[in-house]
């Protein structure tokens, strides 16, 4: 097995996942999952890469944060909502389904609205769970800067989605 | 219709978490990914193994610092234990009263895979029990700097390339060994009424020299010594049986050292790595077996040619510590920190333990094979025993009276033949790019003038070297060949050096000028463009072409007043007082001289270019005229 043979199986799961939580669609993550490659690919013969899954994981998200946003842009193609319906604990009703559902919606499309190194940011740590630490390496950040861009991040996710009616309102209909 | 609250953003977060992920991707999709890195194989596989290579010296390095570690007083042992004679009463006044020194030893280990594993070490020690050792080793770049308090039970092992800094915890060291620095000038005036035998007269360096062998607990020590005045040790020359010999010259006693030389703190600019516990203390006869277990295991199940690391058994580690592809920084870091403290420990203990029997010792393991209960591998007398213990290829240890030893050959005197040095020539060449390239076999350098070849070899910076005649012209090829023996870094250069002399015809010399420089300075303070570095390697690319140089987890004088000095063709002086590293891009025009570099340095990270002068250490090179020696003479070997 080559190297990047190796490099591919070791890691193919985990940017599986992370495309695929993030784009909920087996089509455009199969998509996204060659592009992460294919990226990963161009930085490896620029630069040393000293930690391949969380390379892997930021570009990934990347990608993944692109295509949400064509999609917002193409309002055509939605999220395959009963794909999203499942996405519930254990046996869930169908009231908690549609509620989880909902959430998720909602998340990737506030996420869009925010800066592209922002919304990187933001899943990287609640989406992959990556450490300040991992997050300020890959990003190039100091660790105490990762925690600033999260409270400012926070500030505008508060922004966004204050009650509808005002300027910058946002109100979600299913 | 429904609101989305902010407090729910941690759920919709956890929502997306849970996503149920279908299992993938499909293999077509797997498949394509491995086929689009099939045309960059190569280029991966380079990436992976240059990491690869760096860990791997990662290891080396400390495996370095705990050889030289556990051989703690290695220089002033020859003088302590094998002092000069009797018929140098000055020489004996000033080891008396000797309270610091400094040395240059060099230390050949046996041949092993036709290399031996050579050490270049600048020592300094200040006594009773402080030593520092500068080391430059065969096939490790750069210099280690070793710092060591015995009485602490502590040391500090300084990586200059990388600067990083880590800190080893010794414990107590054994009091024996302790003794031997503490009561240094005690043992010393006993040691100094030992006769020696006259072993002749010598020429060393340009001072013609008397020479006398000592012999103490079968270990013979050559001491060469100024004819005339009999007040300067010019050269310790001894064999430690089996284990090697150790050269050492430069050697000056009581010489004015800096208390900061000797300081267990980390340096400003290193980072400090986790700290290793190599434990050295309560050392027993397990040590020993555990030790040679640890080398023949490491050496494809057969005893090295001396117990101590060998090339071959620190490329074993390197290959069996590799880390996996996968594997995160953090990861790598903690197997890395695990295999310096086993290599630490096993081969810490070993060595002082052996040191602490040197007189004993024999070591005939060359060879025997791990497990072969028939063939001895070494053997020494414990302290007031009066049988000696022998270790056998099984490991296993039985009591054995002198007149039953093993019968090894005697150990050669002290004093080796000369071996031939490296050999080097230089001829003319029409190749104008300079390239340089330098592994433990030799040093091949094309294309380079001969101004720039004084700098290289004399390690300076091309803008600090000044023509003071009119010099060759033209480019030359060098090549350097270690003898079949090998030879140090040090060498090699020191053998170029000569070639530059004698092929050549060029003198060279430094001293003080005042000469042009650009100073790089911070007016309004540290700028924003420099960015916290987030760590890991150093890097430093681009910056040719107009490409934007960019730098990674390097201080300014490290990447950017080098890069810069090479764009102007002057040297670059650092005033910005900006410590540490950072990550920063700049992006320098392709073209222009230094009005456009320095609006680009000020606009790219807020820094100013100011011209000036200084006086700097140059080094001077001249040309007696001699045209390039070719043929048979084309070959220096010093």
């Amino acid at each position: 097995m080559t190297d990047w043979q190796s490099i591919v199986a070791t890691h193919s799961a985990v940017v599986w996942r992370t495309v695929y939580r993030l784009l909920g669609n087996h089509q455009d993550a199969a998509d996204c999952f060659q592009e992460t490659f294919l990226s990963a690919l161009d930085v490896a013969r620029r630069q040393t890469v000293r930690s391949w899954p969380a390379m892997l994981t930021c570009l990934a998200t990347a990608r993944a944060m692109d295509r949400v946003r064509q999609r917002m842009r193409d309002r055509s193609r939605s999220v395959d909502v009963a794909e999203l319906a499942s996405a519930a604990s254990p046996e869930p009703g169908p009231e908690q389904q549609a509620e989880t559902a909902d959430l998720v919606r909602m998340f990737r499309e506030l996420i869009v609205l925010l800066p592209d190194r922002q919304a990187q940011v933001f899943c990287l740590r609640y989406v992959s769970e990556m450490s300040y630490r991992e997050i300020a390496r890959e990003m190039a950040l100091k660790t105490s800067d990762v925690g600033v861009l999260l409270h400012r991040i926070h500030a505008r996710l508060r922004e966004l989605v204050k009650p509808a009616g005002g300027p910058s309102g946002l109100e979600v209909t299913p | 219709m429904s609101k989305f609250e902010p407090e729910k953003i941690h759920l919709a977060a956890k929502a997306v978490r849970d996503v149920p992920v279908p299992a993938g991707p499909p293999p077509e999709v797997l498949a394509a990914a491995v086929a689009a890195g099939k045309p960059f194989e190569a280029d991966i596989h380079a990436m992976i193994v240059q990491r690869r290579r760096y860990l791997m010296k990662s290891i080396a390095r400390i495996a370095a610092a705990i050889v030289l570690a556990s051989g703690l007083v290695l220089g002033s042992y020859a003088l302590l234990v094998h002092s000069p004679t009797v018929a140098f009463a000055q020489v004996r006044d000033l080891i008396e009263q000797m309270q610091t020194m400094t040395c240059r030893i060099h230390l050949s280990q046996p041949a092993a895979e036709g290399r031996p594993m050579d050490l270049d070490i600048r020592a300094s020690y200040s006594l009773p029990h402080l030593m520092r050792q500068e080391i430059a080793m065969a096939g490790l770049p750069g210099t280690l700097i070793n710092i060591y308090d015995f009485q602490a039970g502590k040391a500090i092992t300084l990586n200059a390339a990388e600067k990083t800094a880590t800190v080893l915890n010794l414990g107590q060291l054994p009091p024996e060994l302790l003794k031997k620095t503490q009561n240094f000038a005690e043992e010393m005036k006993r040691l100094v009424q030992k006769d020696g035998a006259p072993i002749g007269r010598e020429t060393i360096g340009e001072t013609d020299a008397v020479g006398f062998r000592v012999t103490n607990e079968g270990v013979a020590t050559d001491i060469w010594v100024d004819a005339a005045k009999g007040e300067t040790v010019l050269l310790v020359e001894m064999d430690l049986p089996g284990q090697g010999h150790v050269r050492i010259t430069d050697i000056a006693i009581n010489p004015p050292l800096d208390a900061a030389l000797f300081s267990l703190a980390v340096p400003a600019g290193y980072r400090e790595t986790a700290p290793l516990d190599i434990p050295l203390e309560n050392l027993t006869e397990d040590d020993l077996v555990a030790g040679l277990r640890f080398l023949a295991e490491n050496n494809d199940n057969a005893f090295p040619v001396a117990p101590n690391m060998t090339p071959k058994i620190m490329r074993n580690l390197g290959q069996k510590h590799q880390p996996a592809a996968g594997l995160t920084d953090d990861e790598i870091a903690r197997n890395i920190a695990a295999a310096q403290a086993e290599i630490g420990t096993r081969i810490g203990r070993l060595r002082v333990f052996l040191q602490l029997n040197t007189g004993t010792f024999r070591y005939a393991g060359d060879g025997v094979k791990l497990g072969d209960a028939a063939a001895p591998v070494c053997w020494y007398k414990p302290k007031g025993a009066a049988l000696y213990r022998v270790i056998h290829g099984d490991l296993s240890v039985a009591d054995v009276a002198e007149a039953d030893l093993p019968k090894i050959e005697t150990p050669p005197p002290a004093r080796q033949v000369p071996q031939a040095g490296p050999t080097v020539k230089i001829s003319p060449t029409e190749k104008t790019t300079g390239s340089w390239n330098t592994d433990t076999d030799g040093w091949d350098i094309e294309g380079a003038t001969a101004l720039s070849l004084a700098a290289m070899m004399y390690g300076a910076s091309e803008h600090q070297t000044a023509a003071d005649s009119p010099l060759p012209q033209g480019h030359f090829n060098v090549q350097i060949r270690a003898s079949r023996k090998g030879e140090s870094f040090g060498e090699l250069r020191g053998a170029g050096q000569q070639a530059l002399v004698q092929q050549l015809g060029l003198a060279v010399s430094r001293e003080p000028r005042k000469m042009g420089v650009y100073l790089l300075q911070a007016p309004h303070g540290k700028p924003d463009a420099l960015r916290p570095t987030s760590g890991g390697w150093k890097s430093s690319s681009g910056g040719t072409g107009g490409q934007a140089r960019t730098v990674h987890n390097m201080s300014i004088s490290e990447a950017l007043t080098p890069c810069l000095a090479n764009r102007l063709g002057r040297p670059v002086l650092d005033e910005t007082g900006i410590k540490g590293a950072y990550d920063y891009r700049v992006a320098l025009p392709a073209e222009g001289g230094f009005e456009a570099i320095a609006k680009a340095v000020r606009d790219g990270l807020g820094l100013e270019l100011v011209p000036a002068e200084r006086e700097l250490d140059v080094l001077i090179v001249k040309w007696n005229g001699q045209p390039l020696k070719s043929g048979p003479a084309n070959e220096s070997r010093p």
